[in-house]
């Protein structure tokens, strides 16, 4: 019984958390935006260039280089693990 | 073998999605993000199905493969979250760059951040139950009610509501009117994506295995 409500105390600890921060972040960010007045509009058409835009594509850049060099260094820590457990086994097993 | 080359085609989908791909017309050269933010959205919620499905399997099936459906059911909703959330991350940086703020109350922003919560209380739930025999059971029957609440929030909810989202890639009228070598370069970023998903979870399943069969070899 007790492990039953500290499981829902849990989980409903860990909604009332997400809730609060979706809330708050949906409060927050508004009020720290340079462009709080235009929300809910798009991108006006006198805003597009015909030049490429540089500073956002290097943003744009920056942004998805770090995310994939992220999930790279992941996956090459999946790996190592493999081969570190792969190794273990192996010299628990000699020394049997 | 194959799953092993899946990081190297990353390397030509961001070459051509930066390179060769032009920017959108009224997005600009932000619009490059697309080659990113959707694949990761994609992989998010072809995760949380094949956790949904391995977990119907678990429930059908024989005990004896009860164990290994689990580990792919629990590891698949793991890459979920985790492409889950870097897509709203994605999103939200597109977002600060077209409209103005990270966060802009849009319908999709909203569901997709709710499938979020609900795969992260999953999490909660299996540390709470797993230790259990029931608990393997539970896990199953949430990630699959989870699985049937999925197809309501990413695609009929943000379509019942006005979007600052373009239409998708098929679109109302259910045609698909995009560039061809946007559309090139995004569906090679979804095959490419698919395959760091597969890899990723067969690795991480792999991981389980060998634990699962040491701590057996021990005992």
């Amino acid at each position: 019984m007790k492990k039953k409500i500290s499981i829902i105390g849990r989980y409903a600890a860990f909604v009332l958390v997400t809730c609060i921060l979706i809330f708050s972040a949906g409060s927050i960010f508004p009020r720290m935006g340079a462009f709080a007045s235009d929300q809910g509009t798009m991108v006006t058409d006198d805003s597009i260039k015909d030049t490429p835009d540089t500073g956002v594509l290097y943003r744009v850049m920056g942004i998805v280089l770090a995310g994939w060099i992220g999930i790279f260094v992941f996956m090459l820590f999946l790996e190592r693990r493999i081969r570190r457990i792969e190794k273990e086994m192996e010299s628990e097993n000699e020394s049997r | 073998m194959l799953l092993r080359l899946s990081p190297l085609l990353m390397v030509p989908t961001i070459v051509l999605a930066f390179l060769w791909a032009p920017p959108a017309r009224t997005l600009g050269e932000a619009s490059r993000i697309l080659y990113f933010h959707v694949p990761l959205a994609w992989i998010s919620v072809l995760a949380f199905c094949v956790s949904g499905i391995a977990s119907i399997t678990l429930l059908a099936g024989p005990k004896e493969r009860e164990q290994r459906l689990d580990t792919i059911a629990h590891n698949s909703a793991i890459i979920g979250i985790v492409f889950n959330l870097l897509a709203v991350i994605a999103g939200a940086f597109w977002a600060k760059i077209s409209w103005g703020m990270y966060w802009n109350w849009d319908p999709r922003q909203i569901t997709i951040v709710f499938l979020f919560s609900i795969y992260a209380a999953y999490l909660c739930l299996r540390i709470g139950t797993h230790a259990s025999n029931a608990g393997v059971k539970i896990n199953a029957v949430y990630l699959i009610l989870a699985m049937i609440v999925l197809p309501f929030l990413v695609f009929v909810l943000p379509r019942m509501y006005d979007s600052l989202h373009p239409d998708p890639l098929i679109n109302r009228a259910g045609k698909i009117e995009m560039d061809a070598r946007m559309l090139t370069t995004l569906v090679l970023s979804l095959v490419s994506h698919s395959m760091v998903y597969a890899y990723i979870l067969s690795m991480m399943n792999r991981i389980v295995r060998i634990e699962t069969n040491r701590r057996a070899d021990s005992l």
